[in-house]
Protein backbone atom coordinates (compact mmCIF):
# COMPACT_ATOMS: atom_id res chain seq x y z
CA UNK A 1 0.00 0.00 0.00
CA UNK A 2 2.66 2.28 1.03
CA UNK A 3 4.26 1.60 -2.23
CA UNK A 4 1.71 2.19 -4.63
CA UNK A 5 1.49 5.37 -2.67
CA UNK A 6 5.01 6.36 -3.16
CA UNK A 7 4.01 5.44 -6.85
CA UNK A 8 1.30 7.80 -7.20
CA UNK A 9 3.16 10.35 -5.58
CA UNK A 10 5.86 10.73 -7.88
CA UNK A 11 3.82 10.56 -10.98
CA UNK A 12 1.65 13.36 -9.53
CA UNK A 13 5.58 14.88 -9.21
CA UNK A 14 6.55 14.68 -12.79
CA UNK A 15 3.53 17.08 -13.32
CA UNK A 16 4.61 19.63 -10.64
CA UNK A 17 8.11 19.16 -12.36
CA UNK A 18 6.93 19.80 -15.77
CA UNK A 19 5.19 23.30 -14.39
CA UNK A 20 8.46 23.50 -12.60
CA UNK A 21 10.53 23.19 -15.50
CA UNK A 22 8.63 26.36 -16.79
CA UNK A 23 8.77 28.79 -13.89
CA UNK A 24 12.85 27.82 -13.88
CA UNK A 25 12.98 28.50 -17.47
CA UNK A 26 11.43 31.63 -17.48
CA UNK A 27 12.93 33.04 -14.32
CA UNK A 28 16.60 31.81 -15.68
CA UNK A 29 16.39 33.71 -19.10
CA UNK A 30 14.99 37.04 -17.82
CA UNK A 31 15.73 36.77 -13.36
CA UNK A 32 11.36 37.79 -13.76
CA UNK A 33 8.72 35.22 -12.96
CA UNK A 34 5.85 34.89 -15.48
CA UNK A 35 2.67 34.78 -12.33
CA UNK A 36 0.62 33.39 -15.51
CA UNK A 37 1.77 30.17 -16.17
CA UNK A 38 -0.72 28.52 -13.71
CA UNK A 39 -3.56 30.15 -15.65
CA UNK A 40 -2.00 29.00 -19.11
CA UNK A 41 -1.87 25.89 -18.13
CA UNK A 42 -5.26 25.83 -17.36
CA UNK A 43 -6.32 27.40 -20.52
CA UNK A 44 -4.02 24.63 -22.59
CA UNK A 45 -5.98 21.63 -20.15
CA UNK A 46 -9.46 23.28 -20.85
CA UNK A 47 -8.69 23.37 -24.59
CA UNK A 48 -7.00 20.15 -24.86
CA UNK A 49 -9.93 18.47 -22.39
CA UNK A 50 -12.81 19.96 -24.79
CA UNK A 51 -10.87 18.55 -28.14
CA UNK A 52 -10.56 15.45 -26.37
CA UNK A 53 -14.76 14.92 -25.28
CA UNK A 54 -16.61 17.33 -27.50
CA UNK A 55 -14.43 16.14 -31.15
CA UNK A 56 -13.30 13.00 -29.90
CA UNK A 57 -9.89 13.43 -31.09
CA UNK A 58 -6.79 11.35 -30.75
CA UNK A 59 -4.86 11.89 -27.52
CA UNK A 60 -1.54 12.69 -29.10
CA UNK A 61 -3.57 15.86 -31.62
CA UNK A 62 -5.36 16.95 -28.03
CA UNK A 63 -1.85 17.28 -26.45
CA UNK A 64 -0.11 19.11 -29.49
CA UNK A 65 -3.18 21.44 -29.24
CA UNK A 66 -2.39 21.90 -25.79
CA UNK A 67 1.28 22.36 -26.36
CA UNK A 68 0.31 25.06 -29.38
CA UNK A 69 -2.17 26.52 -26.91
CA UNK A 70 0.28 27.42 -24.06
CA UNK A 71 2.92 28.69 -26.50
CA UNK A 72 0.53 30.99 -27.58
CA UNK A 73 -0.40 32.43 -24.40
CA UNK A 74 2.77 32.48 -22.99
CA UNK A 75 3.63 34.33 -26.09
CA UNK A 76 1.57 36.98 -25.57
CA UNK A 77 1.97 37.22 -21.55
CA UNK A 78 6.06 37.70 -22.97
CA UNK A 79 5.48 40.85 -25.28
CA UNK A 80 2.28 42.10 -22.68
CA UNK A 81 3.88 42.05 -19.36
CA UNK A 82 7.43 41.97 -20.24
CA UNK A 83 8.17 43.37 -23.17
CA UNK A 84 7.54 46.28 -23.05
CA UNK A 85 7.26 47.19 -19.43
CA UNK A 86 10.29 49.02 -17.63
CA UNK A 87 12.77 47.17 -15.86
CA UNK A 88 13.31 49.73 -13.50
CA UNK A 89 10.26 48.70 -12.07
CA UNK A 90 10.64 45.24 -10.43
CA UNK A 91 7.56 44.44 -9.09
CA UNK A 92 5.83 45.51 -12.58
CA UNK A 93 5.70 41.93 -14.38
CA UNK A 94 5.06 40.51 -11.44
CA UNK A 95 1.90 42.37 -11.41
CA UNK A 96 0.82 42.76 -14.65
CA UNK A 97 1.59 39.04 -15.12
CA UNK A 98 -1.24 38.20 -12.41
CA UNK A 99 -3.20 40.76 -14.28
CA UNK A 100 -3.09 38.72 -17.32
CA UNK A 101 -3.77 35.94 -14.74
CA UNK A 102 -7.03 37.20 -14.05
CA UNK A 103 -7.78 38.41 -17.49
CA UNK A 104 -7.17 34.44 -18.54
CA UNK A 105 -9.44 33.04 -16.14
CA UNK A 106 -12.12 35.17 -16.65
CA UNK A 107 -12.00 34.55 -20.22
CA UNK A 108 -12.53 31.06 -20.27
CA UNK A 109 -15.27 31.57 -17.73
CA UNK A 110 -16.63 33.84 -19.85
CA UNK A 111 -16.77 32.31 -23.38
CA UNK A 112 -16.21 28.61 -22.42
CA UNK A 113 -18.01 28.74 -19.19
CA UNK A 114 -17.50 27.99 -15.80
CA UNK A 115 -17.70 24.46 -15.60
CA UNK A 116 -15.50 21.76 -14.91
CA UNK A 117 -14.47 19.29 -18.01
CA UNK A 118 -14.23 16.11 -18.04
CA UNK A 119 -10.80 14.38 -19.09
CA UNK A 120 -11.87 10.91 -20.63
CA UNK A 121 -9.68 7.97 -19.94
CA UNK A 122 -7.05 6.84 -22.72
CA UNK A 123 -6.03 4.21 -22.34
CA UNK A 124 -8.28 2.06 -20.97
CA UNK A 125 -7.30 -1.22 -20.94
CA UNK A 126 -3.60 -1.12 -20.46
CA UNK A 127 -2.76 -1.93 -16.75
CA UNK A 128 1.32 -2.94 -15.41
CA UNK A 129 1.00 -4.80 -12.28
CA UNK A 130 4.40 -5.37 -10.53
CA UNK A 131 3.55 -7.19 -7.50
CA UNK A 132 1.32 -5.76 -5.53
CA UNK A 133 2.32 -2.22 -7.81
CA UNK A 134 -0.20 -1.47 -10.42
CA UNK A 135 0.29 1.54 -13.08
CA UNK A 136 -2.83 2.29 -15.24
CA UNK A 137 -2.71 3.44 -18.52
CA UNK A 138 -3.14 6.66 -18.18
CA UNK A 139 -0.25 7.11 -15.66
CA UNK A 140 2.16 5.45 -17.75
CA UNK A 141 1.29 8.27 -20.77
CA UNK A 142 1.60 10.52 -17.58
CA UNK A 143 5.43 9.32 -17.04
CA UNK A 144 6.07 8.58 -20.50
CA UNK A 145 5.39 11.83 -22.09
CA UNK A 146 6.39 13.84 -18.59
CA UNK A 147 10.18 11.85 -19.25
CA UNK A 148 10.15 12.74 -22.97
CA UNK A 149 9.48 16.08 -22.35
CA UNK A 150 12.38 16.78 -19.97
CA UNK A 151 14.16 14.40 -21.84
CA UNK A 152 14.07 16.85 -24.83
CA UNK A 153 13.82 19.70 -23.34
CA UNK A 154 17.71 18.59 -21.85
CA UNK A 155 18.80 18.22 -25.39
CA UNK A 156 17.47 21.03 -26.43
CA UNK A 157 19.05 23.35 -24.01
CA UNK A 158 22.57 21.76 -24.17
CA UNK A 159 22.88 20.34 -27.45
CA UNK A 160 21.25 23.05 -30.38
CA UNK A 161 22.57 26.42 -31.00
CA UNK A 162 19.24 27.93 -29.81
CA UNK A 163 19.07 26.18 -26.64
CA UNK A 164 22.91 27.22 -26.01
CA UNK A 165 21.37 30.96 -26.94
CA UNK A 166 18.87 30.12 -23.95
CA UNK A 167 22.08 29.08 -21.62
CA UNK A 168 24.16 32.34 -22.58
CA UNK A 169 21.14 34.90 -22.16
CA UNK A 170 20.20 33.34 -18.79
CA UNK A 171 23.73 33.76 -18.21
CA UNK A 172 25.04 37.13 -18.61
CA UNK A 173 22.47 38.81 -21.41
CA UNK A 174 24.58 41.60 -22.01
CA UNK A 175 27.81 39.72 -23.10
CA UNK A 176 24.78 37.53 -24.84
CA UNK A 177 23.87 40.41 -26.87
CA UNK A 178 27.15 41.41 -27.58
CA UNK A 179 27.80 38.50 -29.22
CA UNK A 180 25.39 38.53 -31.52
CA UNK A 181 22.64 36.83 -29.84
CA UNK A 182 19.35 38.39 -31.10
CA UNK A 183 18.75 38.67 -26.99
CA UNK A 184 14.75 39.82 -27.24
CA UNK A 185 13.76 36.43 -29.71
CA UNK A 186 15.60 34.36 -27.65
CA UNK A 187 13.74 35.46 -24.68
CA UNK A 188 10.45 35.49 -26.24
CA UNK A 189 11.57 31.49 -27.40
CA UNK A 190 11.77 30.77 -23.85
CA UNK A 191 8.48 31.62 -22.95
CA UNK A 192 7.30 29.80 -25.85
CA UNK A 193 9.05 26.52 -24.66
CA UNK A 194 7.67 27.74 -21.27
CA UNK A 195 4.08 27.76 -22.19
CA UNK A 196 4.48 24.30 -23.59
CA UNK A 197 5.48 22.58 -20.93
CA UNK A 198 2.82 24.23 -18.72
CA UNK A 199 0.27 23.16 -21.41
CA UNK A 200 1.92 19.76 -20.95
CA UNK A 201 1.81 19.83 -17.16
CA UNK A 202 -2.25 21.06 -17.59
CA UNK A 203 -3.33 18.37 -19.54
CA UNK A 204 -1.31 15.99 -18.18
CA UNK A 205 -2.41 16.94 -14.36
CA UNK A 206 -6.41 16.58 -15.34
CA UNK A 207 -5.61 13.74 -17.26
CA UNK A 208 -4.44 12.21 -14.27
CA UNK A 209 -7.64 13.59 -12.24
CA UNK A 210 -9.88 12.92 -14.85
CA UNK A 211 -11.16 16.30 -15.06
CA UNK A 212 -10.47 20.33 -15.45
CA UNK A 213 -11.41 23.00 -13.76
CA UNK A 214 -11.37 26.95 -15.25
CA UNK A 215 -10.77 28.18 -11.40
CA UNK A 216 -7.12 25.83 -11.17
CA UNK A 217 -4.87 28.51 -12.30
CA UNK A 218 -3.23 30.56 -9.34
CA UNK A 219 -3.64 27.09 -7.37
CA UNK A 220 -1.27 25.70 -9.87
CA UNK A 221 1.15 28.98 -10.42
CA UNK A 222 1.24 28.33 -5.99
CA UNK A 223 2.08 24.86 -6.41
CA UNK A 224 4.85 25.54 -9.25
CA UNK A 225 5.89 28.45 -6.90
CA UNK A 226 6.44 26.15 -3.78
CA UNK A 227 8.40 23.80 -5.83
CA UNK A 228 10.95 26.27 -7.25
CA UNK A 229 12.00 27.28 -4.02
CA UNK A 230 12.28 24.14 -2.93
CA UNK A 231 14.26 22.96 -5.50
CA UNK A 232 16.33 26.59 -5.72
CA UNK A 233 15.18 29.11 -8.01
CA UNK A 234 16.47 28.53 -11.75
CA UNK A 235 18.04 25.38 -10.78
CA UNK A 236 16.69 23.07 -13.04
CA UNK A 237 17.29 19.58 -11.72
CA UNK A 238 16.71 20.65 -8.23
CA UNK A 239 13.11 21.75 -9.49
CA UNK A 240 12.56 18.52 -10.84
CA UNK A 241 13.66 16.31 -7.28
CA UNK A 242 11.60 19.12 -5.36
CA UNK A 243 8.67 18.09 -7.51
CA UNK A 244 9.06 14.56 -6.78
CA UNK A 245 9.08 15.33 -3.33
CA UNK A 246 6.45 17.82 -2.78
CA UNK A 247 4.32 14.71 -4.84
CA UNK A 248 5.14 12.37 -3.05
CA UNK A 249 4.60 14.35 0.41
CA UNK A 250 1.19 15.62 -1.02
CA UNK A 251 0.16 12.33 -1.62
CA UNK A 252 0.91 10.96 1.68
CA UNK A 253 -0.73 13.45 3.78
CA UNK A 254 -3.99 12.69 1.79
CA UNK A 255 -3.57 9.06 2.25
CA UNK A 256 -2.35 8.74 5.32
CA UNK A 257 -3.80 12.55 7.33
CA UNK A 258 -6.74 14.64 5.59
CA UNK A 259 -6.90 16.13 2.48
CA UNK A 260 -6.98 19.43 3.96
CA UNK A 261 -3.69 19.57 5.14
CA UNK A 262 -2.17 18.92 1.72
CA UNK A 263 -1.17 22.37 1.18
CA UNK A 264 -0.45 23.33 4.42
CA UNK A 265 2.46 20.84 5.19
CA UNK A 266 3.80 22.31 2.19
CA UNK A 267 3.65 25.97 2.39
CA UNK A 268 4.85 25.02 5.94
CA UNK A 269 7.71 22.55 4.72
CA UNK A 270 9.04 25.35 2.46
CA UNK A 271 8.60 28.28 4.98
CA UNK A 272 11.13 26.50 6.88
CA UNK A 273 13.87 25.59 3.66
CA UNK A 274 13.48 29.40 3.35
CA UNK A 275 14.71 30.38 6.35
CA UNK A 276 17.31 27.65 6.67
CA UNK A 277 18.18 27.58 2.74
CA UNK A 278 17.06 30.88 1.28
CA UNK A 279 18.64 29.29 -1.79
CA UNK A 280 16.89 26.21 -2.54
CA UNK A 281 17.58 22.43 -0.73
CA UNK A 282 20.10 21.38 -3.21
CA UNK A 283 21.73 23.97 -4.99
CA UNK A 284 24.97 26.00 -4.55
CA UNK A 285 24.02 29.73 -4.46
CA UNK A 286 23.24 30.46 -8.19
CA UNK A 287 23.11 34.01 -7.81
CA UNK A 288 19.60 34.02 -9.50
CA UNK A 289 18.67 34.77 -5.27
CA UNK A 290 20.08 38.32 -5.56
CA UNK A 291 19.06 39.25 -8.71
CA UNK A 292 15.26 38.56 -8.69
CA UNK B 1 -28.84 59.86 4.47
CA UNK B 2 -30.25 56.93 3.00
CA UNK B 3 -29.01 53.35 3.66
CA UNK B 4 -27.76 52.73 0.25
CA UNK B 5 -25.56 56.22 0.24
CA UNK B 6 -23.86 55.03 3.79
CA UNK B 7 -23.61 51.98 2.34
CA UNK B 8 -21.05 53.66 -0.60
CA UNK B 9 -19.19 55.52 1.90
CA UNK B 10 -18.87 53.04 4.21
CA UNK B 11 -17.72 50.61 0.84
CA UNK B 12 -14.97 53.74 0.14
CA UNK B 13 -14.06 54.80 3.75
CA UNK B 14 -13.05 51.13 3.99
CA UNK B 15 -11.15 51.04 1.11
CA UNK B 16 -9.11 54.23 1.53
CA UNK B 17 -8.30 52.55 5.06
CA UNK B 18 -6.90 49.47 2.93
CA UNK B 19 -4.97 51.60 0.69
CA UNK B 20 -3.28 53.46 3.04
CA UNK B 21 -2.83 50.49 4.82
CA UNK B 22 -1.21 49.06 1.79
CA UNK B 23 0.65 51.96 1.07
CA UNK B 24 2.98 51.76 4.08
CA UNK B 25 4.65 48.70 3.69
CA UNK B 26 4.40 49.90 -0.97
CA UNK B 27 6.17 52.96 0.66
CA UNK B 28 9.17 50.95 1.54
CA UNK B 29 9.24 49.54 -1.70
CA UNK B 30 8.07 46.20 -0.09
CA UNK B 31 4.95 44.49 -2.31
CA UNK B 32 2.63 42.47 0.01
CA UNK B 33 0.87 40.02 -2.49
CA UNK B 34 -1.37 38.02 0.59
CA UNK B 35 -2.68 41.59 2.65
CA UNK B 36 -6.16 40.00 2.40
CA UNK B 37 -4.72 37.65 5.37
CA UNK B 38 -4.59 40.67 7.02
CA UNK B 39 -7.95 41.55 6.33
CA UNK B 40 -9.16 37.98 7.50
CA UNK B 41 -7.35 38.29 10.43
CA UNK B 42 -8.63 41.44 11.78
CA UNK B 43 -12.01 40.53 10.57
CA UNK B 44 -12.09 37.00 11.99
CA UNK B 45 -10.82 38.55 15.51
CA UNK B 46 -13.06 41.56 15.71
CA UNK B 47 -16.11 39.02 14.87
CA UNK B 48 -15.07 36.41 16.81
CA UNK B 49 -14.31 39.17 19.79
CA UNK B 50 -18.06 40.69 19.27
CA UNK B 51 -19.82 37.42 18.37
CA UNK B 52 -18.99 35.09 20.95
CA UNK B 53 -17.47 37.25 23.98
CA UNK B 54 -19.83 40.57 23.59
CA UNK B 55 -16.82 42.71 23.26
CA UNK B 56 -17.55 46.33 21.83
CA UNK B 57 -16.76 46.86 18.66
CA UNK B 58 -14.01 49.36 19.44
CA UNK B 59 -12.47 47.68 21.70
CA UNK B 60 -12.28 44.63 19.13
CA UNK B 61 -10.77 46.67 16.16
CA UNK B 62 -7.65 47.67 18.51
CA UNK B 63 -6.82 43.61 19.27
CA UNK B 64 -7.66 42.87 15.38
CA UNK B 65 -5.29 45.75 14.78
CA UNK B 66 -2.43 44.40 17.36
CA UNK B 67 -3.11 40.24 15.70
CA UNK B 68 -2.43 41.52 12.44
CA UNK B 69 1.12 43.58 13.44
CA UNK B 70 2.15 40.36 14.90
CA UNK B 71 1.50 38.26 11.99
CA UNK B 72 2.56 40.80 9.89
CA UNK B 73 5.85 41.03 12.11
CA UNK B 74 6.25 37.34 11.62
CA UNK B 75 6.18 37.04 8.00
CA UNK B 76 8.17 40.09 7.34
CA UNK B 77 10.53 38.67 9.44
CA UNK B 78 10.89 35.87 7.60
CA UNK B 79 10.49 37.41 4.08
CA UNK B 80 11.94 40.32 4.20
CA UNK B 81 15.73 39.53 4.29
CA UNK B 82 14.99 37.83 0.67
CA UNK B 83 14.12 39.99 -2.08
CA UNK B 84 10.42 41.01 -3.64
CA UNK B 85 10.13 37.96 -5.69
CA UNK B 86 10.27 35.54 -2.25
CA UNK B 87 8.37 38.37 -0.55
CA UNK B 88 5.59 37.56 -3.68
CA UNK B 89 6.31 33.90 -3.28
CA UNK B 90 5.74 33.68 0.73
CA UNK B 91 2.55 36.29 1.40
CA UNK B 92 1.05 34.46 -1.10
CA UNK B 93 1.55 30.95 0.30
CA UNK B 94 0.66 33.25 3.80
CA UNK B 95 -2.43 34.02 2.50
CA UNK B 96 -3.39 30.70 1.54
CA UNK B 97 -2.42 29.05 4.54
CA UNK B 98 -4.64 31.60 6.97
CA UNK B 99 -7.44 30.20 4.58
CA UNK B 100 -7.04 26.85 4.62
CA UNK B 101 -6.62 27.38 8.45
CA UNK B 102 -9.54 29.06 8.40
CA UNK B 103 -11.68 26.88 6.55
CA UNK B 104 -11.24 24.13 8.93
CA UNK B 105 -11.64 26.23 12.50
CA UNK B 106 -15.02 24.66 13.19
CA UNK B 107 -14.97 27.10 16.23
CA UNK B 108 -15.44 30.41 13.31
CA UNK B 109 -18.32 28.20 11.57
CA UNK B 110 -15.43 26.73 8.66
CA UNK B 111 -15.91 27.48 5.37
CA UNK B 112 -19.30 29.09 6.20
CA UNK B 113 -17.63 31.65 8.16
CA UNK B 114 -19.61 33.97 10.75
CA UNK B 115 -22.55 36.21 10.65
CA UNK B 116 -24.39 38.69 12.27
CA UNK B 117 -21.89 41.12 12.61
CA UNK B 118 -22.69 44.32 12.81
CA UNK B 119 -22.10 48.38 14.20
CA UNK B 120 -19.78 49.92 11.59
CA UNK B 121 -20.83 53.60 11.47
CA UNK B 122 -19.23 56.28 9.07
CA UNK B 123 -17.93 58.65 12.02
CA UNK B 124 -16.08 54.82 13.10
CA UNK B 125 -14.53 54.52 9.84
CA UNK B 126 -13.93 58.70 9.41
CA UNK B 127 -12.13 58.50 12.58
CA UNK B 128 -9.50 55.60 11.55
CA UNK B 129 -9.38 57.03 8.42
CA UNK B 130 -7.90 60.60 10.13
CA UNK B 131 -5.76 58.54 12.58
CA UNK B 132 -4.08 56.76 9.57
CA UNK B 133 -3.72 60.18 7.58
CA UNK B 134 -2.70 62.22 10.92
CA UNK B 135 0.23 59.47 11.68
CA UNK B 136 1.14 59.31 7.72
CA UNK B 137 1.40 63.02 7.56
CA UNK B 138 3.86 63.31 10.05
CA UNK B 139 5.40 60.14 8.67
CA UNK B 140 6.14 61.01 5.74
CA UNK B 141 7.75 64.47 7.18
CA UNK B 142 10.11 62.44 10.34
CA UNK B 143 13.23 60.76 9.44
CA UNK B 144 11.46 57.79 9.43
CA UNK B 145 9.62 58.77 6.24
CA UNK B 146 12.40 59.56 4.84
CA UNK B 147 14.37 56.42 5.72
CA UNK B 148 11.31 54.28 3.52
CA UNK B 149 11.74 56.72 0.88
CA UNK B 150 15.76 55.73 0.62
CA UNK B 151 14.93 52.00 0.88
CA UNK B 152 12.47 52.05 -1.81
CA UNK B 153 14.34 54.11 -4.19
CA UNK B 154 17.84 52.21 -3.57
CA UNK B 155 17.82 49.39 -1.34
CA UNK B 156 21.63 49.15 -1.52
CA UNK B 157 22.58 52.89 -1.01
CA UNK B 158 19.94 52.62 1.97
CA UNK B 159 21.56 50.07 3.66
CA UNK B 160 24.96 52.02 2.61
CA UNK B 161 24.19 55.27 4.83
CA UNK B 162 23.26 52.62 7.66
CA UNK B 163 20.03 52.18 7.45
CA UNK B 164 18.84 48.93 9.27
CA UNK B 165 16.74 48.27 6.09
CA UNK B 166 15.34 45.11 7.31
CA UNK B 167 14.12 46.25 10.61
CA UNK B 168 12.68 49.31 9.56
CA UNK B 169 11.21 46.92 6.36
CA UNK B 170 9.32 44.64 9.28
CA UNK B 171 8.54 47.55 11.44
CA UNK B 172 6.63 49.35 8.19
CA UNK B 173 5.44 46.21 7.17
CA UNK B 174 3.58 45.02 10.66
CA UNK B 175 1.75 48.91 10.91
CA UNK B 176 0.60 48.30 7.42
CA UNK B 177 -0.60 44.74 8.70
CA UNK B 178 -2.43 46.44 11.54
CA UNK B 179 -4.22 48.91 9.95
CA UNK B 180 -5.23 46.39 7.00
CA UNK B 181 -6.36 44.14 9.95
CA UNK B 182 -8.94 47.13 11.22
CA UNK B 183 -10.21 47.57 8.20
CA UNK B 184 -10.43 44.11 7.90
CA UNK B 185 -12.68 44.32 11.08
CA UNK B 186 -14.50 47.51 10.22
CA UNK B 187 -15.71 45.64 6.73
CA UNK B 188 -16.88 42.43 8.56
CA UNK B 189 -18.94 44.68 10.78
CA UNK B 190 -20.71 46.38 7.75
CA UNK B 191 -21.07 43.24 5.19
CA UNK B 192 -22.74 41.29 7.90
CA UNK B 193 -20.87 37.92 7.47
CA UNK B 194 -17.72 36.69 6.26
CA UNK B 195 -16.18 33.48 4.99
CA UNK B 196 -12.37 32.45 4.07
CA UNK B 197 -13.32 32.41 0.73
CA UNK B 198 -13.84 36.46 0.65
CA UNK B 199 -9.78 36.76 1.69
CA UNK B 200 -8.62 35.14 -1.45
CA UNK B 201 -6.35 36.58 -4.24
CA UNK B 202 -8.31 38.43 -5.75
CA UNK B 203 -8.65 40.78 -2.84
CA UNK B 204 -5.10 40.80 -2.45
CA UNK B 205 -4.78 41.79 -5.69
CA UNK B 206 -7.38 44.43 -5.15
CA UNK B 207 -6.19 46.10 -2.60
CA UNK B 208 -2.53 45.98 -4.39
CA UNK B 209 -4.28 47.51 -7.31
CA UNK B 210 -5.52 50.90 -5.18
CA UNK B 211 -2.27 51.59 -4.32
CA UNK B 212 -0.28 51.00 -7.81
CA UNK B 213 -3.26 53.00 -9.88
CA UNK B 214 -2.01 56.05 -7.72
CA UNK B 215 1.42 55.72 -7.18
CA UNK B 216 3.20 55.25 -4.20
CA UNK B 217 5.10 58.22 -3.99
CA UNK B 218 2.34 60.50 -2.36
CA UNK B 219 -0.05 58.53 0.46
CA UNK B 220 -3.09 60.47 -1.24
CA UNK B 221 -2.46 58.66 -4.33
CA UNK B 222 -4.01 55.38 -2.84
CA UNK B 223 -6.61 57.58 -1.33
CA UNK B 224 -7.71 58.70 -5.37
CA UNK B 225 -6.72 54.83 -6.30
CA UNK B 226 -9.60 53.24 -4.12
CA UNK B 227 -11.89 56.11 -4.21
CA UNK B 228 -11.51 55.31 -8.31
CA UNK B 229 -11.90 51.66 -7.84
CA UNK B 230 -14.27 51.83 -5.65
CA UNK B 231 -16.58 53.94 -7.67
CA UNK B 232 -16.09 52.35 -10.79
CA UNK B 233 -18.18 49.34 -10.39
CA UNK B 234 -20.54 51.73 -8.80
CA UNK B 235 -20.65 53.92 -11.50
CA UNK B 236 -20.81 51.81 -13.81
CA UNK B 237 -22.89 48.90 -14.06
CA UNK B 238 -21.92 46.87 -16.76
CA UNK B 239 -18.32 46.49 -15.66
CA UNK B 240 -20.31 44.13 -13.01
CA UNK B 241 -20.03 41.14 -15.33
CA UNK B 242 -16.15 42.36 -16.47
CA UNK B 243 -14.68 43.71 -13.15
CA UNK B 244 -12.35 40.96 -13.36
CA UNK B 245 -11.03 41.42 -17.07
CA UNK B 246 -11.06 45.04 -16.25
CA UNK B 247 -8.81 45.33 -13.07
CA UNK B 248 -6.41 42.38 -14.90
CA UNK B 249 -6.20 44.72 -18.25
CA UNK B 250 -6.00 47.87 -15.70
CA UNK B 251 -2.91 46.23 -14.40
CA UNK B 252 -1.37 45.34 -17.59
CA UNK B 253 -2.02 48.89 -19.37
CA UNK B 254 -0.71 50.40 -16.37
CA UNK B 255 2.57 48.65 -16.10
CA UNK B 256 3.34 49.23 -19.62
CA UNK B 257 2.57 53.34 -19.73
CA UNK B 258 2.64 54.32 -16.38
CA UNK B 259 4.32 51.64 -13.90
CA UNK B 260 5.24 54.50 -11.09
CA UNK B 261 0.85 54.91 -10.80
CA UNK B 262 -1.29 57.86 -12.44
CA UNK B 263 0.03 60.50 -9.25
CA UNK B 264 3.99 60.79 -9.14
CA UNK B 265 7.49 61.94 -10.28
CA UNK B 266 9.24 60.22 -12.58
CA UNK B 267 12.37 60.18 -13.61
CA UNK B 268 10.77 59.20 -17.54
CA UNK B 269 8.97 61.20 -19.27
CA UNK B 270 5.23 61.46 -18.34
CA UNK B 271 4.34 58.17 -19.99
CA UNK B 272 6.46 55.12 -20.24
CA UNK B 273 7.00 55.26 -24.09
CA UNK B 274 10.31 54.43 -24.86
CA UNK B 275 9.93 50.84 -24.97
CA UNK B 276 7.97 51.06 -27.94
CA UNK B 277 10.39 52.89 -30.08
CA UNK B 278 12.56 49.49 -29.65
CA UNK B 279 10.15 48.40 -32.04
CA UNK B 280 11.90 50.71 -34.56
CA UNK B 281 13.87 48.22 -36.87
CA UNK B 282 18.00 50.13 -36.69
CA UNK B 283 17.54 51.12 -33.06
CA UNK B 284 16.64 47.48 -31.70
CA UNK B 285 19.57 46.12 -30.52
CA UNK B 286 20.62 42.84 -29.00
CA UNK B 287 20.58 44.02 -25.16
CA UNK B 288 18.06 44.00 -23.22
CA UNK B 289 15.58 46.34 -21.57
CA UNK B 290 16.56 48.83 -19.34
Amino acid sequence: MLIQQLVNGLLLGTTFALIALSFNLVVGALDRLNFALGETAMVSAICGALLLSRLDLPFVLAFLAALAVGALVAGVTFVLSFRFVSADYHTAPILSSLGVGLVLTSLVTRVLGSDQRRVPTVLDDVRIEIGPLRIVGDQLIILVVAALMTVLLYVFLNRTPWGTAIRGVSDDPDMSGLLGIPVQRVILLTFVISGMLAGASGLLTGLSFHTVSPFTGFETTLTALMVIVLGGLGNITGGVIAAMMIGVIETLTVAYLSATYRDLIVFVLVGITLLARPQGLFTRDTGVVGRV
Amino acid sequence: MSAYTEAVVIQVGIAILLALGYWITAATGKFSFGHAAFMAIGAYTASILTLKFEWSLELSMVVSGLTAAVAGAFIGWIALRLTILYLAIITFAFAEIVQILLDSWDYAGGASGLFGMRGTTIPLVAICIGLVIVYLFFLTRSRKGLSYEAIREDEQAARACGLGVTRISVEAFAVSAAITGVAGALSAHETLIITPAQFGAPQSLLIILFVVLGGVQYFWGAIVGAVVLTMLPIWFDFLEDYYQITYGLLFVVLMILRPQGIIGRSTERRFNLDSFKRLVPGRSGGGRDG
